[in-house]
């Protein structure tokens, strides 16, 4: 019974201040479906920020941040009616359950009474510590100095060095008319850094990286070479992209590297598999179950019960359990990732991927962490295959138009590939590919699984949530690559 | 109520309670030591709608309060001052303490800056003429739902089938005040809608949107003409091709060549001209754009989306020329960033004002004839653009022209080039500017880009 450590956190942190005890929660989701109505939650939320910032060799400034309040919502068949309150208190929660039912009052339904909500036991994803209070300021401080110290270090050429350190607590409590009571305590943590280079002849470029994830941030300052290995690729970013020749413009043969890269994954597919675009039938993967939509070597899940990883999640902000789900299978499509409302809707089941940017947003289907299993090849054997091709290592995100499947994704290191051997860096480009298809001319896929490091950020309708993503090193026989070189 | 907007006597006094709120704030951490100290409070509420399938598909309200405090402390021995800040969106006695606390403890933890600080107070704002950005609407649900209704159906009898179509309106306030005696807000509406429509052809399936924003709700385009042009566009798409790699002249169409202008801004912002982030840095006086170019500020546009009488400084807004016969007049800088750059604060603390990009030529078909043959790119991909360099590189689609017409639509490609050349290499501004945003200009002809299509 972990979970018994959440909901009592919760209750404290979230409806003991105002009172409000879960047999008000039953009652204000029987009002909240008085007028009718299939289905109606409230979603608790307090969320608590810290950040501290250096620039120029000193940590320069520092913030807090302080969220809180609950989102009603009811639904009656497809539709949705949605306020909230930043006051949680009897009076709060039922005046915003009052604005939410307006979406059925044409409807008249019966009264809805004895509605009665229990918790199930659900294993914790992560330590309940409070990642903010954790670590002392001066610890802090240290480990960004440090960065910037070991920045400047490696490389005569870095000028600018800003680093930053983030860690955030977020406790939520759902209660839903379908019975469900569920709690977390979401712990996040996120380091990165941006240095500058110049080579003094009037060049100068930039490289990112960083890291985090749901873990407490004492694991991430003691787990020996992990800051420095953000600060170490951050400067060579930013050096190789000083010598990057121009990027090949057309159609070629792309190696996409292990990792972050995974962003490929998260653009071309994963969006498409989302439930709610599938229901409305504008995805271009719409209706597409048991097909196929990669190649043999090609099996992709979407799970948020990797320990520590961003995207994952003890329930989801629906009450549902994570889970690991299965997207492609050996190239054939198995599955969409579902929210409450859309698997109800589609008569499939809740997968666990029912996510929301805040209290003060809907929930919808959205991806945890996408990644692709490993395959048998050697990284060096998928890149000595090309004669002429691409090698890109680390991209700074994608867009893609689930309609028509098309969908970018801006490579910021990148390699030449030519008779089988890396040869020059090129500058940043971007690459365009169509969805359906693209996971077709995967030809091989190597043994190399890897994760992100932990600054995944997924944007949909305006709303942002945390994803992981990993991948093994690809080959994609054809690619468009949007360089200036012909 | 001298400093801003006229108003309504609701939200007078919802403004009148915050700026109290504010100013108790500001002695708190007076007396609890801050040197100096600035506070921001703001607060909005809205309702907003969607349909499909001829039913109402969600209503939302939204009702938002913030308080943010920032505080600079000057400690013994040091040169500067340092900083701590702290926001709540909770705005009880016991949060705001909360974050007043955490704010002074962070700056005791911070590193003095001799840049940071307030703005000179001769610079504060002391003219606060009626901008006309309250526009008293009357707002409910059936409205909104109508109007989302009446858009969808019209684009339905087009043809296509409507993903989305929606309506908001809301209406917010902030007010800034600060240690040196400075408060005043600023308040205004908002009302926006839009269409989202999908046409299918042999199996393929496209998907295009049109949308409007104003001060109020009878100031948006009508709901059928909205609903006809997200029909027409989403069908224009389909049969899409893709394209011969090759370097082409490309006509951004206005919406999306306002990206273009957000590039510019960016880049002459002062964080990233100080932060050594920026590949216009040092272009001020240079000539960055051709010699007929110009492009003006002007913070006092009636009803305008940006239009404001102060800066997040609480510095007053000025009217100005950005960039004049192609040369780059100035960048946008906060009281911090002028002081690290050792110039002038331009009232731009949190960003431009009103930008127009004037126009030199006619209308869109006539800025195809201009294209003659070439690009004409409807909708960009992606984030591919370096701050740093201005290496450009973006996913687009939209249609390829041959003397002067629309030949057939194309996707799946890219433009790249870098914005400097891009900048210099600017044929023509079209009079057939997008009105939407802060950002109006019409689409911009640009000589020569690299696309890469699939051959």
């Amino acid at each position: 019974m972990m979970q018994d450590t959440n909901l009592k956190l919760a209750q404290q942190r979230l409806l003991e201040p105002g009172n409000v005890t879960v047999s008000d929660l039953e009652n204000a989701l029987a009002q909240a479906l008085s007028s009718g109505g299939d289905f109606a939650d409230l979603y608790f939320q307090q969320s608590r920020l810290e950040a501290w910032t250096l620039e120029d060799q000193k940590v320069k400034s520092g913030t807090h941040n302080i969220d809180q309040g609950v989102g009603v919502r009811v639904n009656s068949g497809e539709k949705t009616g949605f306020a909230y309150s930043e006051s949680i208190t009897r009076q709060g929660i039922l005046e915003a359950a009052r604005q939410a039912r307006t979406i059925t009052r044409t409807n008249r339904g019966q009264e809805s009474g004895g509605i009665q909500v229990q918790a199930e036991p659900v294993p914790r994803m992560y330590d309940t510590e409070d990642v903010l209070a954790a670590v002392e300021n001066q610890h802090i401080i240290d480990t960004l100095r440090r960065m910037d110290a070991r920045a400047r270090a490696a490389d005569s050429r870095v000028h600018k060095v800003i680093c930053s350190l983030v860690t955030a607590q977020e406790t939520m409590l759902v209660a839903a008319s379908d019975g469900t009571l569920a709690a977390d305590v979401r712990p996040m943590v996120k380091i990165s850094i941006q240095v500058v280079a110049t080579d003094g002849k009037g060049r100068t470029e930039t490289g990112f990286a960083g890291g985090g994830g749901r873990r407490s941030l004492r694991e991430i300052l003691d787990t020996p070479g992990l800051v420095d290995s953000f600060v170490d690729q951050a400067v060579k970013t930013a050096v190789i992209n000083l010598k990057a020749k121009p990027a090949p413009a057309g159609s070629m043969p792309v190696v996409v590297g292990s990792g972050w890269p995974g962003v490929l994954l998260h653009e071309a597919i994963g969006h498409g598999l989302e439930g709610d675009f599938n229901r409305k039938g504008s995805s271009a993967f719409s209706g597409r179950i048991g097909q196929r939509v990669a190649s043999d070597a090609c099996t992709v899940i979407d799970s948020g019960l990797l320990p520590g990883r961003r995207g994952s999640l003890s329930v989801d902000d629906e009450g549902t359990p994570a889970a690991e789900n299965v997207l492609i299978e050996n190239g054939i499509l198995r599955g969409y990732m579902q929210d409450k409302l859309n698997a109800r809707l589609m008569g499939m089941s809740a997968t666990g991927n029912g996510r929301r940017e805040s209290f003060a947003h809907l929930p919808m289907p959205r991806m945890t962490n996408t990644y692709m299993l490993a395959g048998e090849h050697d990284p060096g054997e998928i890149i000595a295959s090309v004669d002429k091709g691409l090698y890109a290592v680390n991209f700074a995100g994608g867009q893609v138009d689930i309609t028509n499947g098309k969908f970018v994704f801006s490579a910021n290191e990148a390699y030449l590939i030519e008779n089988g051997k890396v040869t020059t860096p090129v500058k940043g480009a971007t690459l365009i590919g169509d969805g359906p298809t693209v996971l077709t001319r995967v030809s091989m896929v190597g043994n190399d699984l890897a994760f992100d490091q932990g600054l995944g950020v997924c944007g949909k309708d305006g709303q942002s949530v945390p994803v992981g993503i990993g991948q093994p090193t690809l080959r994609v026989d054809e690619l468009t690559v949007g360089g200036t070189h012909f | 109520m001298q400093r801003g907007e006229s108003v309504n006597q609701e939200i007078k006094t919802k403004i009148e309670n915050a700026k109290s709120i504010v100013a108790e704030v500001l002695e708190t951490v007076k007396r609890l030591g801050a040197f100096e100290a600035e506070v921001v409070y703001s607060q909005g509420s809205g309702l907003a709608v969607s349909t499909r399938g001829g039913q109402v598909d969600t209503v939302e309200r939204n009702d938002d309060r913030s308080l943010a405090v920032t505080v600079y402390l000057k400690k013994p021995d040091q040169q500067g001052l340092s900083k701590g800040s702290a926001s709540t969106a909770v705005l009880d006695a016991d949060a705001i303490a909360l974050s007043v606390e955490k704010a002074m403890n962070i700056a005791r933890w911070t590193e003095p800056d001799p840049h940071m600080g307030l703005a000179d107070p001769s610079l504060l704002a002391t003219q606060f003429p009626d901008l006309q950005t309250w526009k008293p609407q009357t707002v409910s649900a059936d409205a909104l739902i109508q109007r989302a209704l009446q858009a969808e159906s019209a684009a339905r009898e087009c043809g296509v089938s409507v993903d989305n179509s929606s309506a908001q309106a809301g209406e917010g306030f902030s007010v800034y005040g600060n240690s040196h005696g400075f408060i005043g807000h600023q308040a205004g509406t908002t009302a926006s809608a839009s269409v989202v429509a999908l046409a299918e052809h042999d199996g393929a399936m496209e998907r295009d949107y049109w949308w409007d924003a104003s001060r109020h709700l009878a100031g948006l385009m009508p709901a059928e003409d909205m609903g006809e042009q997200a029909a027409c566009r989403t069908q224009k798409r389909l049969g899409a091709k893709k394209l011969a790699s090759g370097s082409y002249p490309v006509l951004f169409e206005a919406p999306v060549a306002k990206s273009l202008v957000g590039h510019l801004l960016q880049a002459i912002s002062g964080s990233a001209l100080y932060q050594d982030a920026s590949f216009l840095k040092g272009a001020a006086g240079q000539a960055v754009f051709p010699s007929w170019l110009q492009i003006s500020e002007d913070p006092f546009v009636p009803g305008g989306f940006a239009s404001r009488h102060f800066d997040n400084d609480g510095v007053q807004t000025r009217a100005r020329s950005l960039v004049s016969d192609g040369v780059l007049q100035g960048y946008l800088l906060s009281c911090y960033a002028a002081r690290r750059l050792g110039l002038e604060p331009t009232g731009n603390a949190g960003g431009a004002h009103n930008i127009e990009v004037h126009a030199n030529a006619g209308d869109l078909p006539a800025l195809l004839k201009q294209l003659d043959t070439g690009l004409l790119v409807t909708e960009l991909m992606g984030q591919g653009m370096n701050p740093v360099t201005g290496d450009y590189s973006r996913g687009a689609s939209g249609f390829w022209v041959e003397n002067g017409q629309i030949q057939y639509p194309v996707n799946e490609i890219t433009v790249a080039g870098n914005l400097k050349d891009m900048y210099a290499g600017l044929q023509a501004v079209g009079s057939d500017t997008d009105k939407r945003s802060k950002i109006q200009t019409g689409s911009w002809l640009i000589d020569k880009m690299a696309v890469a299509g699939n051959r």
